[in-house]
């Protein structure tokens, strides 16, 4: 169960791993985009940790919401708008909750999912997001089905994600930057596919 | 009239667009920068975008032009933040930056629609450069 508090040191953490791992998502960035993925997301989360300060006490819904615009408003890069709009449409995917169960969390993920897919047009295996959220999501519904726990759940879905990063190493960008490439995307993981298995990771090192 | 919004990864490129495209721009109507971000960084950002529309509109609507990925995507979540009615008036044509801004100087007129004006840009995109 994830109350507010713990949302925050969940986004705490998210934060965190983001800005740790810059050079890493700018490196897979720097071969087939234009190399700021890492900058753009450090810069957005360490903006969302300052705001996390004002954030103690508040509902899920308004942190989530603060979050959402925060990446929009400072990312710059692509990643801001889906990234801001996978976390706006999981703040309505909890509203009036006092805390986020496992259900809700699968929720979230399906409200990232579908939110992403709006702003971004995208669809599984086009080298993007997508392509390691979609598996993430498919196995933490399939661990839940089975009666397993939120936490053991998400240790699947994490699996997955990983997975999924590394299946768009063999598959071509069409979306995105990296589509003006072509075939010469082959061979490398896709940055934001990426950021979010470091994302879920982190979720998963708070539960 | 119907207003015009450059919406491209750098400030001074949308500037530059404006500056260039504006020598064929035969009426008054209003052509707003909703390029860059707020930092020394690439990239767009929808606050931006929104001034930029809510200049750009003086009540005819307004055609949005985008140069890359995030700056779709921006412009369109500035949409959504607009008031429904408004909403309906802002259209993001679909055509290159440059040469779409170049149609668009020299179609818009008073009387055109917005639909109109929007088809007549995005023409643009297969203009060939060699034929």
């Amino acid at each position: 169960m994830i109350d507010n508090k713990k949302l925050l040191d969940i986004l705490n953490n998210i934060g965190d791993r983001i800005v740790e791992n810059k050079m890493v998502l700018n490196d897979l960035d720097t071969a087939i985009g234009d190399g700021d993925h890492g900058i753009n997301m450090s810069r957005g989360f360490t903006n969302v940790k300052d705001k996390l300060k004002d954030l103690e006490g508040k509902d899920c819904t308004t942190i989530l919401n603060t979050v959402a615009m925060t990446l929009i408003s400072t990312v710059g890069g692509a990643s801001g708008p889906l990234y801001g709009t996978a976390f706006m449409k999981s703040a309505a995917a909890v509203k009036g909750m006092e805390s986020i169960d496992s259900k809700a969390f699968l929720s979230i993920l399906k409200a990232s999912i579908d939110g992403i897919q709006m702003r971004g047009k995208a669809v599984k295996g086009e080298k993007t997001i997508l392509d390691s959220l979609i598996p993430a999501y498919e196995a933490y519904e399939k661990s839940l089905s089975v009666e397993e726990s939120g936490t053991k759940a998400l240790e699947q879905a994490v699996i997955a994600a990983k997975e999924g990063v590394e299946y768009t190493k063999t598959i071509k960008a069409t979306k995105g930057r990296a589509s003006y490439l072509g075939d010469r995307s082959i061979g490398h993981a896709d940055p934001g596919a990426t950021s979010t298995k470091l994302i879920l990771e982190a979720i998963l090192e708070v539960l | 009239m119907i207003g015009l919004i450059i919406v491209s990864h750098n400030r001074n490129l949308g500037e530059e667009i404006i500056k260039l495209t504006s020598e064929m721009k035969s009426y008054p109507f209003k052509v707003v920068n909703g390029s860059g971000t707020s930092g020394d960084y690439y990239g767009t950002e929808p606050n931006i975008i929104l001034e930029a529309i809510k200049e750009a509109d003086e009540g005819d609507g307004a055609v949005i032009l985008c140069d890359l990925g995030s700056a779709v995507m921006n412009a369109q979540m500035s949409l959504e933040f607009l008031e429904p009615e408004q909403q309906d008036k802002i259209v993001i044509a679909d055509a290159p930056i440059v040469e779409g801004a170049l149609v668009a100087m020299s179609a818009n007129c008073p009387g055109i629609s917005i639909g109109e004006l929007v088809e007549e840009i995005e023409e643009s995109r297969s203009f060939s450069k060699l034929e």
